[in-house]
């Protein structure tokens, strides 16, 4: 009989998640639309893709982020990764970017986040 | 010889010593009320040249028409520049505007997805129209920038009575090829008004002229997305339009229309706003 490998599990990525503070979130009420002025780009985000950028402010990690927004969204079906794929993505476009250090225990959003506007600058 | 008309703050005067020339002006001359008081004045003069009719502002020659016809479609657009430019705050956007029962509401979508025969279908049936291009935005309220309704042959087929006012009016080469005719509501016994105010509903026009209209409500992010793709000027600062768009949205209903049939299109969007 052979013997068979285990399913491959691949790892979150360790550190935290932090978004640039440059990042000019306007928040609707189904999303967001984050202006990025670096790369001059304009990002839509659905509500799921919209809190978990909010959720990277540098406190939490991947897994923090995750589980949040699962909670929030009610993911929970097994196999489904739909945050690790956000947060991917967020990584790949600049939108977040992964600093080291243990995630904080971070129990609700900071002060940051609850702000109304959030990060503006430059938008009157 | 001249002829002289407001458009928003400016005040347009065109000279020319050629008389026969001096009826077309009134082909393009803008006949909206706007409470703006006058900020700006511009003189344009046009007059023949060795290779085609020249238009001059300030005495500088800014365009030329081979002809007559092309010469006034080129003054016209020249015109709403002149008044557009200084307008770098604003954010300018492919719409059209008008309001149906008290409530103001803007029409956006790609060229050819309706907006103007949709609109002259509800002046016709007692809306007031304001425009059918563009609209001014800035802080969340839309400025209707009352440039002359194109009308193109199309909408004549579906619209007898503008047809009838188009038979009397004369055809200028359009610009994807076919002709357009320079109207607006007063062709019509209609008042012509510009309006600056929030709106209470926006709507993003798909075409699909032989199926049955259909009318969702449209998420607002995805109206943001819609909006930003319909702007005239993105540049400059990229995140303050951007705000000012998601500051509209934020405030007003929002709507994906899909254009089927104008009668029972019109139906719709009157329902919508009742």
């Amino acid at each position: 009989m052979k013997a068979t490998k285990p399913d491959a599990v691949i790892a979150a990525p360790v550190g935290r998640l932090c978004r640039p503070a440059s990042l000019q979130i306007n928040r609707l009420e189904d999303g967001s639309v984050i202006y990025q002025p670096e790369q001059e780009r304009v990002h839509f985000l659905n509500q799921t893709a919209a809190l978990a950028l909010e959720l990277c402010d540098g406190r939490r990690g991947f897994q923090e982020v995750e589980a949040q927004v699962a909670e929030r969204f009610n993911l929970h079906e097994p196999g489904l990764n739909l945050t690790g794929d956000i947060l991917q993505r967020f990584i790949a476009e600049g939108l977040v970017k992964l600093v080291s250090g243990p995630a904080a225990a971070a129990a609700g959003a900071p002060q940051a986040n609850r702000r109304r506007g959030g990060v503006r600058r430059g938008v009157r | 010889m001249k002829r002289s008309f407001s458009v928003l703050d400016h005040e347009v005067t065109v000279t020319t010593d050629r008389p026969d020339w001096l009826e077309r002006l009134d082909d393009i001359a803008v006949r909206a009320d706007d409470p703006q008081p006058i900020r700006r004045t511009l003189h344009l003069r046009l007059r023949q040249g060795p290779d085609g009719i020249l238009i001059e502002h300030e005495g500088q020659v800014c365009a030329q028409g081979e002809g007559l016809d092309l010469a006034i479609r080129a003054l016209h657009l020249q015109i709403n520049q002149l008044v557009l430019e200084p307008q770098r705050e604003v954010l300018k956007l492919h719409a059209a505007a008008g309001t149906w029962r008290g409530r103001f509401f803007m029409v956006t979508g790609d060229r050819g997805a309706g907006k103007t025969t949709l609109l002259l279908k509800m002046m016709l049936d007692g809306a007031e129209m304001h425009c059918d291009e563009t609209v001014l935005l800035h802080d969340g309220l839309l400025q209707t920038f009352p440039r002359k309704f194109y009308v193109k042959t199309g909408t004549l087929k579906c619209l007898p009575r503008v047809a009838a006012v188009c038979a009397t009016k004369r055809a200028y080469p359009g610009f994807f090829g076919k002709q357009l005719y320079f109207a607006d509501p007063t062709d019509f016994g209609l008042p012509w008004r510009s309006r600056a105010a929030r709106p209470w509903a926006v709507f993003h026009l798909t075409p699909a002229f032989k199926k049955p209209p259909v009318m969702q409500p449209c998420p607002k992010v995805e109206m943001a997305k819609q909006l930003m793709m319909q702007t005239v000027n993105l540049a400059g600062d990229l995140g303050r339009h951007v705000a000012h768009v998601c500051r509209l949205v934020g405030t007003c209903r929002c709507y994906s229309l899909r254009v089927g049939g104008l009668e029972a299109t019109a139906a719709l969007l009157k329902k919508t706003l009742a």
